[in-house]
């Protein structure tokens, strides 16, 4: 089970904003994600990767082409960055205030 | 020195290659060079979650046509994984890589003295950003970031430096060929890790190896070896011992330093990469890559020399550059003499491009077409080999065919009878000459030949010409 103290860690570690009344949810959610999971390790071994052990219909090549699609610009890649500075991403030296 | 007799240098490389797709690994994002920082990325290549990345199927291609260009085995079935370790050139804190799957394993590159140096495996990357430092800050580029990069790993087959410089050159030039990456040293699109250890001739077991990263250029490729090289015959010949650690070689120093150590200790906990399904390749598939691939440079060389009879160093040196190498054979076709297209080509073209670059890019220029005219005037007895190069000059600074500097009259060889005329007016006005050769001076004759070659400004057979002479006075 996940706490709602463990819910409010990670949210404040991940930047994300989260009230009071969402919380409960969140936390239901999160459980949720840890029981699916716990599933999967009780599942049987499947060794993944010798040739043998890739079934017919697996989903496999999921391939792109190689053209090229327009990027962000700039400011939209920094404007979830709290510490962008001069177009960069931006650490500043360990103690160093920003 | 005498130390250094006593122990045998055991080395290996991972030369890291930026591929020259057109998007990055994951994402349709530009893999061009420069640009303004952070301006060539997208959700997907700065890791945002919930972004789904989807792979390059050129990059796939790339990777295995650098396998097949290297005697690899290709895998039909590979896969991405996710190799953690937290650093901020890596937005996601892990680098999709491959681990116990990579697409090419078991290859080799052969050196010229036979020897073949093992290539254990190829496999696919992307590749980080860049970080700049300033004033102990760090700032963060992410253009680079997502690249596709293929790491090529050897076993320790190297026992010298001169080895592994071959091997690079080798590499290089061989992955350069088939296009999938420009191998440009000074740009950082190809960069090598060497791992070294020393141990007492004639013993079984390697020594500790330390590692110098991220080397991009030859030169300080081969002093750093022989740096590390010397520094642990010293330190074991001391009664020191080797640590294992990563190094930094100091260019301007020429010696090595421990890097800051992130790699030794750590567990990169590779695990698969939920995000990217297998790649499952079919034998068929493998073969049109195959067939898709240009000649490899070594095989061209071998065959310029047989096909053309150019000598051995020339063909050497024009094979190491695919474009000119192009060049070379649309210019000869149907010509007698592809010999003289070698030398225009090493004598002056290759003049007009003084750097790597320049002819690795053969951006020059000049009409294989035109350049057929003249090697066929050459070939015709038409033009002196003095008087080509000359009019080759002048193609080169106009991409002009010859014959837009040569009248009727330059192209009109005296027939028989006027080379006759010549010769007798040779043997009458040099007759101190004639008689020298009569003497046993052979070198007299030269004299002869050259009178009617100047009257004539070259344009007849010098054979024909010493035949005529010789007849006229023995
Ligand atoms: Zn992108």
């Amino acid at each position: 089970m996940v706490t709602k103290e463990e819910v409010l860690k990670i949210a404040k570690l991940a930047s994300l904003e989260i009230d009071e009344s969402e919380l409960e949810e969140a936390t239901a959610g999160m459980s949720e994600i840890i029981e699916f999971a716990n599933k999967i390790n009780e599942a049987a071994e499947f060794n993944f990767g010798a040739e043998a052990d890739v079934p017919d219909d697996a989903l496999v090549n999921a391939i792109r082409a190689d053209e090229v699609v327009e990027s962000f610009t700039n400011e939209e890649i920094l404007k979830n960055c709290k510490t962008a500075r001069d177009g960069f991403f931006y650490i500043a030296k360990s103690g160093r205030k920003i | 020195m005498v130390i250094y007799m006593k122990y045998e240098l055991v080395a290996g490389l991972e030369t890291h290659i930026e591929l020259s797709t057109k998007t990055k690994l994951f994402c349709g994002c530009t893999t061009e060079f420069g640009g303004e920082q952070n301006a060539h990325c997208c959700p997907i290549c700065i890791g945002l979650p919930g972004t789904l990345p989807k792979i390059n199927g050129a990059a796939i291609d790339y990777t295995i046509m650098a396998g097949l260009a290297t005697n690899c085995e290709i895998s039909l079935y590979s896969r991405m994984d996710r190799k953690n370790y937290v650093y901020p050139d890596l937005p996601k804190a892990y680098q999709v890589s491959q681990f116990d799957f990579p697409l090419c394993k078991n290859g080799f590159i052969e050196l010229s003295s036979g020897k073949k140096i093992r290539i254990n495996r190829i496999h696919l990357e992307e590749d980080a950003g860049k970080l700049v430092h300033k004033n102990g800050d760090v700032y963060v580029d992410y253009n680079r970031g997502c690249i596709p990069l293929i790491e090529v790993v050897t076993e320790p087959d190297f026992r010298s430096a001169d080895e592994i410089l071959e091997y690079i050159e080798k590499l290089r030039l061989t992955i350069k060929n088939i296009g999938v990456s420009d191998c440009k040293m000074q740009e950082g699109s190809m960069r090598c890790d060497v791992n070294i250890s020393v141990r007492p001739f004639g013993a079984e077991k390697f020594g500790t190896r330390t590692e110098i990263k991220n080397m991009n250029s030859i030169t300080f490729i081969g002093k750093a070896i022989e740096y590390e090289y010397a520094r642990q015959c010293e330190l074991l010949d001391e009664g020191g011992k080797v640590v294992q650690e990563t190094l930094h070689y100091i260019e301007s120093e020429n010696i090595t330093t421990s890097a800051r150590d992130k790699e030794d200790a750590q567990d990169y906990r590779y695990f698969p990469e939920p995000d990217i399904v297998p790649i499952v390749t079919t034998a068929k598939r493998v073969e049109e890559l195959r067939q898709s691939l240009p000649e490899n440079p070594f095989v061209r060389m071998v065959r310029f020399e047989s096909d053309y009879g150019i000598a051995a160093e020339d063909a050497k040196i024009i094979v190491r550059y695919k474009l000119i190498a192009d060049f070379f054979e649309d210019s000869v076709k149907n010509i007698k003499s592809p010999r003289n297209a070698a030398n225009l080509i090493i004598s002056s073209l290759f003049r007009r491009m003084p750097t790597e670059t320049e002819k690795e890019d053969f951006s020059y220029r000049i009409d294989a077409a035109h350049f057929n005219e003249l090697l066929t005037l050459l070939d015709e007895g038409k033009l002196s080999a003095n008087q080509a190069k000359t009019l080759f000059e002048k193609m080169l600074d106009e991409n002009k065919s010859p014959h837009a500097y040569l009248t009727e009259a330059d192209l009109t060889a005296p027939d028989d009878g006027e080379i006759e005329k010549l010769c007798r007016d040779a043997v009458d006005n040099n007759q101190k000459s004639v008689e020298d050769y009569k003497a046993g001076k052979d070198k007299a004759l030269q004299v002869l030949v050259g009178y009617v070659m100047k009257a004539t400004k070259g344009k007849c057979d010098g054979a024909l010409v010493k035949e005529t002479i010789l007849k006229m006075i023995s």
